[in-house]
């Protein structure tokens, strides 16, 4: 297993850690709110309301933003 | 006469949808407004799949319109409040039943078509929406049903027992045990397992398959499965129960001789490797179909039927395409682009009998996070040029865990945390 395989794996699993702590706290509101949880299309909707967000922190103080230093287009 | 007016005036009544089938039909964002609604739209998909004249074409419409339907509802829509909400969890064993009946004849409907070469990718593809859309719902349905995740599912049933909603078993078989040859394809609960579901260009729900063997004399059941860590392997079934299924779908060969000599010979191929080089069998990465060196997951059940019948067995009929449009991060983990096998195609092949669903309901919520994360992640990659930075150090590890982490998950799902880098998938 390539060095390639285990470093994007484990990148991986960093984003996707960022991104469901996010989720299950708009879950968890959804879920106090209306009884069910959210939709997948709902879920998509938050996981861009959070790159957005994200995205300005790394646009203005970097060190504030948490996604956007693991996963954004290449400068 | 009267009767019959009362009696039409009932039906539409209850079935409003229907009040306007060809509105229906030809409104593919007609809202699902109430648990009425949701029946009717139930009722109506089953309805068109039977119908003998679908041909290729009307698939795709028939399939990309219901999914538009259902994808575009939520529960919330058409159970908004306390009352609305219990007559839809009176009804959710019934719809759930329903909705799998469902699925088994959208499977049936494919493969008939596909017999008449009218499967195209567009079809195919619809169709699997729809089967993903009504298991998504039917998640939701026995969830409410179960009253999770308040309930703790201290009671839950092992992988393939049980009863409804737990386990969902094919009318067509009623009682089963696991035989020679059988193959299941199932659902881990690491994000890898996300990844590998949502890697074609249509989604599944799978990230695993295995083939069983059964001995004659001892009743012992076996495992044959390539593991992205370790390899190809012979392990007792016990092993692949312990690795903590969110869903689990047993699959049988129409040609119960084919699937005892299929399962026999993989068998003996994977030990004689195993004898031969004091190493597993390697696992294929690229995810190369002819790649006789490396196996991986669902290309193992792939070259089991073809020893066994000597080439003229090639799985699957309808394959996946892995095509993204960007590559970045399937290049780095060394996967091929284009038309594979993948273990969400066995849900479609016709050649295979669906016997029996089992899902955990506890994993439930987290596997639909996984999943949205995952097909989120992959739109952006596609839409912003977003890739992977692996040039991360461990100083500053803290920094993506920081605000965002703060243990909220653990809380949630600390019983069966899914931050393990490999786990099987």
């Amino acid at each position: 297993m390539g060095k390639n395989v285990i470093g994007t794996v484990t990148t991986l699993n960093r984003v996707s850690a960022i991104l469901q702590n996010r989720l299950i706290s708009e879950d968890e509101k959804q879920m106090k709110a209306t009884g069910f949880p959210l939709t997948p299309r709902e879920m998509s909707e938050k996981l861009e309301e959070l790159r957005l967000e994200d995205l300005g922190k790394w646009n203005t103080k970097k060190s504030k933003a948490v996604l956007h230093h693991v996963l954004r287009a290449p400068n | 006469m009267s009767y019959l007016v009362v009696a039409a005036l009932v039906t539409l009544a209850a079935f409003p949808s229907f009040a306007s089938s060809s509105e229906t039909q030809t409104s593919p964002k007609r809202k699902i407004a109430s648990v009425v609604d949701l029946e009717a739209e139930i009722q109506l998909l089953r309805k068109q799949v039977e119908n003998q004249n679908l041909d290729g074409a009307g698939c795709t419409k028939l399939f990309e319109e219901t999914y538009e339907r259902l994808w575009s509802s939520s529960p919330s829509d058409y159970a908004p409040d306390a009352a609305s909400k219990e007559v839809l969890k009176a009804k959710a064993p019934r719809l759930i039943q329903d909705l799998f009946q469902t699925r088994l004849l959208v499977r049936q409907r494919i493969n008939q078509l596909a017999d008449k070469g009218q499967a195209t990718r567009e079809c195919t593809d619809a169709a699997r929406s729809v089967l993903r859309a009504g298991r998504f719902l039917e998640d939701v349905l026995g969830q409410l049903q179960l009253d999770f995740p308040k309930n703790d599912p201290k009671n839950m049933p092992p992988v393939l027992k049980g009863e409804a909603p737990w386990l969902l078993v094919n009318p067509k078989f009623g009682k089963f045990e696991l035989k020679t040859g059988d193959v299941l394809i199932s659902r881990g609960s690491a994000f890898t397992s996300a990844a590998i579901a949502r890697i074609a260009d249509a989604d599944a729900q799978f990230s695993h398959a295995a083939l069983i063997y059964v001995d004659d004399k001892t009743g012992q059941v076996e495992t044959m499965e390539a593991h992205i860590e370790i390899g190809s392997v012979v392990a007792p079934l016990e092993k692949y129960l312990e690795d903590g299924k969110t869903r689990s779908v047993l699959f049988r060969h129409q040609d119960a001789a084919l699937a005892v000599r299929a399962a026999k010979l993989m068998r003996e191929e994977i030990l004689a490797y195993k004898a031969k080089h004091k190493d597993n069998y390697p696992y294929d990465f690229k995810m190369e179909e002819q790649n006789a060196k490396e196996i991986f997951c669902s290309e193992l059940i792939r070259r089991a039927f073809e020893l066994a019948s000597d080439g003229k067995e090639i799985l699957p009929r309808l394959t996946s395409n892995v095509n993204p449009k960007n590559t970045k991060f399937i290049e780095r983990l060394g996967v091929q682009t284009g038309e594979t096998f993948l273990p969400g195609d066995v849900e479609l092949e016709g050649r295979f009998e669906m016997i029996a669903e089992w899902r955990d309901y506890s994993r439930m919520s987290e596997s639909h996070i996984h999943d949205a994360i995952l097909v989120t992640m992959y739109d952006w990659m596609d839409r912003y040029a977003y890739q992977l930075s692996t040039r991360v150090g461990r100083r500053s590890k803290n920094k993506f865990f920081g605000p965002f982490a703060a243990g909220r998950s653990s809380r949630r799902f600390s019983r069966k945390s899914s931050r393990r880098t490999w786990a099987r998938t």
